[in-house]
């Protein structure tokens, strides 16, 4: 199911317009190939968000919608939202990735993990009716990090590819717990009685799972 | 330089959203405090950025896109009104204190006051969800002694200023003792200031003194 969704970026045209104005300057195959990499990079759901950004670009915008607001949907739905409410706070996700735009910073997180944030936050908002305290990174008493960031945008999509496989990956014992986790929002408390296992056993799974991910997104640092 | 570091796990289902408020109170203003436990949220919070980009889509209402379109060309309303951001004269409202907490706190303090517990002891119980955790403010006086206790559940202690000590380490600004049913301990504070920490408690703490048990329902620890 990953594998599926990470080839639905390359086959699907979101920007029609934009790349055949740029094929039509195309002349040879080296050129060629140097615009097909800078047209993926133009149609990553981080260039997207960029251009909303930067020049609260609409049809960028859409492309982004087209992507995420049927995800955003489907997650929600897994709560237990019906169609309708899913719809109406999927749209109320997408309202704050546009006024939020801004705040997107490709070398701390793909467009997908910040999507994810945001749509946790709104799930906890909506359906736990409890705040849910976020760091501040404009706050003057941040401890800023010292250490620099990789910050370019295709070392990002490839980054979020890895991260896809490596879920994909994953035993199905704790590929389960992954998605109760950050999808059902569940406790390693409640994971382990649903599942009737020790909560020592969901938490080492839990941990594997995510070493396996930590080596993934950072195997060029190793 | 945070010693004491939140455990991997709590990283983990804070990043989840799975943790409630009070916990992800007292964890993301260690956050703000301490970069190598940002860096751990965000990886953790990529692996539901790939959970999200792999679910099959459901079909958005026809309207929806124009819906959105057409909320983003209004003007926004009054600029965000951030949770209170400056907290009258009580000098914890202040900078001192990093967000999400000193919102909290300033909140809380437009409510109520301190309250003192003990001699050189206050709290301030701040207003999160009710549910089986509660997030408070502790003041202690300079060479502060608390009576032995243990925990019922888990206990999460963050230190804002100050520095306390207890059997095992030295807990300074950002530092985290986890504490569960199995620690008892005496906490100190370092005599030459006032300490100021931020504790999560899961259930009421279990003095070893008959005395102390029997006032705590008063005194409300």
């Amino acid at each position: 199911m990953l594998a599926h969704a990470l080839q639905s970026w390359e086959p699907k045209p979101l920007q029609p317009r934009r790349r055949s104005g740029l094929y039509v300057r195309v002349v040879d195959p080296e050129e060629a190939a140097g615009v097909q990499a800078l047209v993926a990079n133009v149609d990553s759901p981080e260039a997207l968000l960029h251009a909303v950004a930067a020049r609260q670009d609409r049809q960028s915008f859409l492309a982004l919608f087209r992507h995420f607001a049927p995800r955003v949907k489907a997650y929600l739905r897994r709560q237990g939202a019906d169609s309708a409410v899913a719809d109406d706070l999927a749209q109320e996700v997408m309202f704050k990735v546009w006024r939020r735009a801004v705040a997107f910073d490709a070398a701390k997180a793909s467009a997908a993990t910040w999507v994810y944030a945001i749509a946790r936050n709104a799930h906890i908002d909506a359906f736990r009716r409890t705040r849910r305290p976020e760091v501040d990174m404009d706050d003057a008493a941040l401890v800023a990090d010292s250490r620099p960031l990789p910050d370019d945008a295709m070392a990002h999509g490839e980054r979020a590819k890895r991260v896809q496989d490596a879920l994909a990956s994953l035993p199905a014992e704790q590929a389960t717990i992954v998605r109760m986790s950050f999808f059902l929002h569940k406790s390693h408390a409640e994971i382990a009685k649903e599942l009737a296992l020790p909560l020592g056993t969901v938490k080492s799974r839990l941990r594997l799972a995510f070493g396996r991910l930590r080596d993934a997104l950072h195997e060029d640092r190793a | 330089m945070i010693e004491h570091h939140v455990s991997d796990d709590l990283l983990l289902e804070y990043a989840a959203g799975a943790l409630d408020e009070a916990s992800s109170l007292l964890i993301a203003t260690h956050l703000a405090l301490c970069p190598p436990c940002r860096a751990v949220v965000r990886d953790a919070e990529a692996m539901g950025g790939a959970l999200l980009d792999g679910e099959p889509p459901e079909a958005m209402s026809e309207r929806s896109p124009n819906n959105v379109l057409e909320r983003v060309a209004r003007p926004p309303a009054d600029p965000a009104v951030r949770a209170n951001t400056h907290g009258g004269a009580d000098r914890w409202a202040g900078a001192n204190l990093p967000q999400p907490l000193r919102g909290y706190v300033a909140e809380t303090l437009s409510q109520r006051p301190w309250r003192r517990i003990a001699p050189g002891l206050r709290q301030l119980v701040l207003g999160t969800a009710s549910g089986p955790t509660t997030a408070r403010l502790f003041h202690l006086a300079p060479g502060k002694r608390i009576p032995v206790h243990s925990h019922r559940g888990l206990e999460l202690t963050l230190v804002l200023q100050g520095t306390y000590r207890d059997e095992c380490a030295t807990f300074a600004r950002g530092d985290v003792a986890q504490l569960d049913d199995s620690v008892t301990h005496r906490p100190v504070v370092d005599p030459s200031e006032e300490c100021l920490a931020l504790a999560v408690t899961q259930a009421p703490l279990r003095f070893r003194s008959t005395v102390m048990r029997l006032i705590q329902p008063l005194v409300g620890v």
